[in-house]
C-alpha cells in the first residue's frame, strides 16, 4: 500500500485540503471516535472514491466534508475557506454555492416534479424564477430527461430518479459533487449507467468524491482512499486508462 | 384541467405573484407551503377547524349584532328620533324603595305649558290574562290616546283603531297585536270576538298591523285598550293618585328642540314634585336617542362577549395548529436535511413552517369568513333583516388567523430550524 503515491503536480492549489480531522460521538456515557486524525487533499478535476465496510467512518467522513456536520477537532479548506469556524448560515450558502449532493436514497422531494426537484438550489440561491427554469431545464437534458421534466418522482424509475438527483447536483455549477453510495439502491445495470454519467462528467472536468463500499463501482473513480476505523488506511492513484 | 394541472397553475401564479412583488422569498415559501398542505387535504382542513369555526363565529356576531342594531334604530325611526319617554320609574336606584310618580295632568301640562311639543301621549301598561274560550295570552296590554297612533303611526290589518267615543265612554274595546291574535283564535278574523281581559269582558275591535320579528321581544305581542278605560278597570288598588300613569311617550316639532325641551321638562316636574338638589328624581326621562345608545352600548358589550368566546376557539385552533405542525416537522425531518444540505439556510427553514402555518389559518379564515356568512345569511332571513359584512370585520379575521397561524408555527418552525443537516438526514 502506497499511502503517498497520489502526488499532483506542486504548482496546483488543493481545491480540498482536510488536516487533522476528528469526530467523536458520545452516545450514552460513551464517547465513540468515528473519525481519528485524517488528513489527505484533493485538486480539481479528481474522481475519488471513498472505501471501507460500513461503520468504517467513511459516511461520517462525507457529512464532515460536505459541510452537513462539524469536526470535534481538525480543518476542512475548500477553495482555501476554512469551513469550521462558518456559522449554520453561511455554511449552507457555501453548501449551496461550491457543493453537489447525491444520495443513495436519491431524497427527491415527493410532491414535486422532476423539474421543480432540480430547481431547488436555485430557490436558495435565489435565482429568479425564470431562469431558475431554463437552469434546471438544462441540467435535466445534460442527464438526458428533458422529457421526463414534469413528472413526479413516483413516475419514474429507481435510475431515472437518481439522475434527476444528478441534475440536481450540478444546477448550482458547484466546485464539488459528494455522493454517498450512489448506486446503492440501484440495479448492477442501472448503477453502471449512472457510473458512466459520473464519469462523462469527470471527464468534462467535475470533481467527485464517492462514498462506497461495492469495489466495481470504487473501481470507475481515477482515486481510491481506504477507510477503516476512523482511519485513512490506504491512499492511491489508479492507472487511467 | 387536471388536479395537478390546476396546482402548478396555482404554484406559477403565486410564484410570480411573489416576483412581480419582488419577494421571491415569501414566494419561494408559499409555494413551498402550498404543496405540503395539499399534499394532506383531510389533515390540514381538520387542523384548521377550530380557526374555521373561530373565523365564522366572529363573522356570524359581527353580522348579527349590526342586524341587531340596525332593528333597534329601525324601530325607533319608525317612531321618530325626536321624541323622549318619561316613565314612572325612580331615576336610579332608590333608597326606601320610593315609588315612582306620573299622572295624566303632568303631562297634560307638559303638553300645555311647553312650547314645541307635537304630541304627548300619556299610557298605562298592565301584564295582563287575555282569555278567550280556553285559549290565553300573557300580555302587555296598553291603555292609550289618540296621541299613541299619532306617534308611532299604528295601523290596522283588519277592524279599526280606538275612537274618541272609546276614550269618552271608557269602552271596553280592545285592538290586538298578530300574536295575540294567533294565539287566542288561530288562523280565526279575532275582529267582534270577545275576549276577558283579567276577567273584564271585552270585544275586539282591530288587528293590528303586524310589524316584524326582532331577537328580544316580539312587538305583535301587544293589545291596545283606552287609557280612560285602564285608568277605570286596571289601575292597581292603592295607586297614589286616580290618574297615575307608567309612562308617557312625549313627541316634539323638531329634533332640535329636544334637548331645551328634556330641561323644561325635568324642571317642571321638578318644581311640582320638590325634587331637592340630592333627590333622586321619581321619574325617568329617556330620549329614543338615549335609548338608542343604550340599546346599542348593551349589543356592543354582548358582541364583546361572544367574541370573547370566539377567540377561545381560535386559541384552542391554534394549539392544534401547533400541535400538526410539530408532527409535521417530524415527518419531513429528512426533507429539512435534505434543503438544508441544498443550501436553505435556519432562517429559511424556520420561515417554511412559519408560512405554512400562516398560510394553513389563512385558509382556515377564508373558508371561516364563508361559512360564518353563509349562517349569518340564513339567520338574517329567517329574522327578515338585511345581511350585510363590513369590511373591517373581513380584514380583522384574515389578520387575526394570519397572526395565530405565525404564533402557533412559530415554536415548531424553531424547532425545525435547528436541526442539524447530518442528523436530519438520517432520519426516517
Amino acid at each position: 500500500m502506497n499511502i503517498e503515491s497520489h502526488q499532483q503536480p506542486p504548482d496546483r492549489a488543493p481545491l480540498l485540503k482536510v488536516e487533522d480531522l476528528h469526530k467523536i460521538f458520545r452516545v450514552g456515557d460513551q464517547d465513540i471516535h468515528a473519525v481519528r486524525g485524517v488528513s489527505f487533499s484533493i485538486h480539481a478535476g479528481e474522481f475519488i472514491a471513498i472505501k471501507g465496510a460500513s461503520g468504517s467512518g467513511k459516511s461520517t467522513l462525507l457529512g464532515l466534508i460536505g459541510g452537513l456536520d462539524r469536526p470535534s477537532d481538525g480543518r476542512i479548506m475548500i477553495n482555501g475557506r476554512e469551513m469550521s469556524t462558518m456559522s449554520a448560515a453561511e455554511l449552507a450558502q457555501f453548501r449551496n454555492a461550491r457543493l453537489g449532493f447525491i444520495f443513495q436514497q436519491f431524497n427527491l422531494l415527493a410532491g414535486m416534479t422532476a423539474l421543480e426537484n432540480v430547481e431547488l438550489p436555485l430557490l436558495y440561491a435565489r435565482v429568479p424564477l425564470l431562469e431558475r427554469r431554463q437552469q434546471a431545464m438544462a441540467v435535466l437534458d445534460r442527464v438526458g430527461l428533458a422529457d421526463r421534466a414534469a413528472h413526479r418522482p413516483a413516475q419514474l424509475s429507481g435510475g431515472q430518479q437518481q439522475r434527476v438527483a444528478v441534475a440536481r447536483s450540478l444546477v448550482n455549477k458547484p466546485s464539488l459533487i459528494i455522493a454517498d453510495e450512489p448506486t446503492g439502491a440501484l440495479d448492477s445495470q442501472t448503477a453502471s449507467a449512472l457510473m458512466a454519467l459520473l464519469t462523462d462528467l469527470n471527464d468534462e472536468g467535475m470533481t467527485i468524491i464517492i462514498v462506497t463500499h461495492d469495489d466495481a463501482v470504487a473501481a470507475t473513480a481515477h482515486r481510491q482512499i481506504f477507510v477503516k476505523d476512523g482511519q485513512i488506511i490506504s491512499d492511491h492513484v489508479h492507472e487511467q486508462s | 384541467m387536471s388536479r395537478a394541472d390546476f396546482n402548478r397553475s396555482v404554484l406559477e401564479f403565486l410564484a410570480r405573484l411573489g416576483e412581480v412583488f419582488s419577494a421571491p422569498h415569501l414566494a419561494m415559501n408559499i409555494s413551498i407551503a402550498y404543496i405540503a398542505i395539499q399534499l394532506q387535504v383531510l389533515r390540514s382542513t381538520l387542523t384548521t377547524l377550530g380557526v374555521i369555526v373561530g373565523v365564522s363565529s366572529m363573522i356570524l356576531i359581527a353580522t348579527i349584532g349590526e342586524g341587531a342594531k340596525w332593528k333597534i334604530e329601525q324601530s325607533v325611526n319608525m317612531m321618530g328620533s325626536n321624541m323622549v319617554i318619561l316613565s314612572a320609574a325612580p331615576d336610579g336606584n332608590p333608597a326606601g324603595g320610593a315609588a315612582g310618580r306620573l299622572t295624566v295632568r303632568d303631562v297634560d301640562q307638559i303638553a300645555t305649558k311647553l312650547p314645541g311639543i307635537l304630541h304627548a301621549a300619556p299610557q298605562i301598561m298592565v301584564y295582563s290574562s287575555l282569555v278567550a274560550g280556553n285559549a290565553n295570552s300573557r300580555t302587555n296590554v296598553v291603555g292609550i290616546t289618540d296621541d299613541y297612533f299619532a306617534i308611532t303611526k299604528a295601523e290596522v290589518a283588519r277592524g279599526r283603531l280606538l275612537s274618541d267615543a272609546d276614550q269618552r265612554l271608557k269602552a271596553r274595546s280592545i285592538v290586538v297585536g298578530a300574536t295575540v291574535a294567533r294565539r287566542l283564535f288561530g288562523s280565526d278574523d279575532p275582529v267582534g270576538r270577545s275576549v276577558r281581559v283579567n276577567g273584564v269582558p271585552f270585544e275586539i275591535v282591530g288587528l293590528l298591523a303586524g310589524k316584524g320579528k326582532s331577537l328580544s321581544s316580539d312587538p305583535d305581542d301587544t293589545a291596545l285598550i283606552p287609557l280612560s278605560t285602564a285608568m277605570q278597570r286596571m289601575r292597581a288598588a292603592g295607586a297614589r293618585a286616580h290618574d297615575a300613569i307608567d309612562l308617557a311617550f312625549i313627541q316634539f316639532g323638531q329634533e332640535a328642540a329636544i334637548e331645551k325641551g328634556e330641561e323644561a321638562i325635568l324642571s317642571l316636574l321638578r318644581e311640582k314634585y320638590r325634587v331637592g338638589e340630592n333627590d333622586i328624581d321619581p321619574f325617568t326621562l329617556t330620549s329614543t336617542k338615549e335609548f338608542v345608545a343604550q340599546s346599542l352600548s348593551i349589543i356592543t358589550a354582548i358582541q364583546l362577549g361572544l367574541v370573547a368566546i370566539a377567540s377561545i376557539s381560535l386559541l384552542v385552533g391554534s394549539i392544534g395548529i401547533t400541535n400538526i405542525m410539530l408532527v409535521s416537522v417530524s415527518e419531513r425531518t429528512r426533507e429539512i436535511g435534505l434543503r438544508m444540505a441544498l443550501g436553505a439556510r435556519p432562517v429559511d427553514i424556520r420561515n417554511q413552517f412559519v408560512v405554512e402555518a400562516a398560510l394553513l389559518c389563512l385558509i382556515g379564515g377564508v373558508l371561516g369568513i364563508v361559512f360564518g356568512s353563509l349562517f349569518a345569511i340564513l339567520v338574517s332571513n329567517a329574522l327578515e333583516w338585511p345581511f350585510s359584512v363590513d369590511f373591517p370585520i373581513l380584514v380583522i379575521s384574515l389578520v387575526t388567523s394570519v397572526a395565530v397561524g405565525v404564533l402557533a408555527g412559530a415554536y415548531p418552525a424553531i424547532r425545525a430550524s435547528r436541526l442539524t443537516p447530518v442528523e436530519a438526514l438520517r432520519h426516517d
